[in-house]
């Protein structure tokens, strides 16, 4: 989990309080919290996590890229090969 | 919330002064959300310190220990916290609902606890390994 801290350096909080700080965090319906397995909720949030994560390195990557002058700019499949092809872009 | 029945045994002392024991099968509603894993962390610290309730059942079906009655107070534990409702108050009351002495009915109750778990595996769409 990303927010998560070290389990060593952590308070001594149970994991399904973990878990439900996590769906709050996430915004997870409470219909689908009691209806959900535990696995599945469990794989949901750990993928939620990741997406958070991938934006985050994207949006520092952006800021990176911004402060060193680099115009960057998210292309479609369609506009790179059209970009390649010279036209366009 | 799965339902099922659960094998329990009701012990008594008839008009005559003998022991009658009456096996009866009880319904039980079957929570596999995380107020299951709640339930383990609240009633078995010190097992979910090392692991999640659906991790420990994967690992003791896959080691063959599902069908041992040795483990059958572990098992009971982990088939204490899917149970879902207000009939079990708690473990104690619930472990006294069995008669783990042996015989045919200790052979029913392993078999059963066996479908449960399967069935509480089964209803997810991942595997527990890496959790």
């Amino acid at each position: 989990m990303s927010s998560i801290p070290d389990e060593n350096t952590a308070l001594a909080m149970p994991r399904a309080i973990r878990l439900l700080q996590k769906c709050v965090e996430h915004k997870i319906q409470d219909c689908l919290i009691q209806r959900l397995h535990f696995n599945d909720l469990y794989v949901l949030l750990l993928s939620l996590d990741i997406a958070d994560i991938r934006q985050a390195i994207h949006n520092q990557k952006q800021i990176a890229n911004r402060k060193k002058g680099v115009k960057y700019r998210d292309i479609s499949g369609n506009d790179a090969v059209k970009f390649l092809k010279g036209g366009g872009g | 919330m799965i339902k099922t029945t659960l094998p329990v045994v009701e012990k008594s002392i008839n008009e005559k002064g003998e022991l009658v024991t009456v096996e009866k099968n009880i319904d039980v509603t079957i929570d596999t959300s995380i107020f299951a894993e709640e339930r383990w962390e609240r009633n078995f610290p010190f097992n979910a310190q090392k692991e999640t309730l659906f991790a420990y059942i994967e690992r003791i079906r896959n080691s063959g220990k599902l069908e041992d009655k040795a483990s059958v107070l572990s098992n009971l534990k982990a088939l204490y916290c899917f149970m879902e409702g207000d009939a079990i108050p708690d473990f104690k009351s619930f472990c006294q609902m069995f008669d783990l002495t042996g015989g045919g009915y200790l052979e029913r109750l392993i078999e059963k606890i066996k479908f449960i778990f399967n069935l509480v595996l089964s209803s997810s769409t991942v595997s527990a390994k890496n959790s």
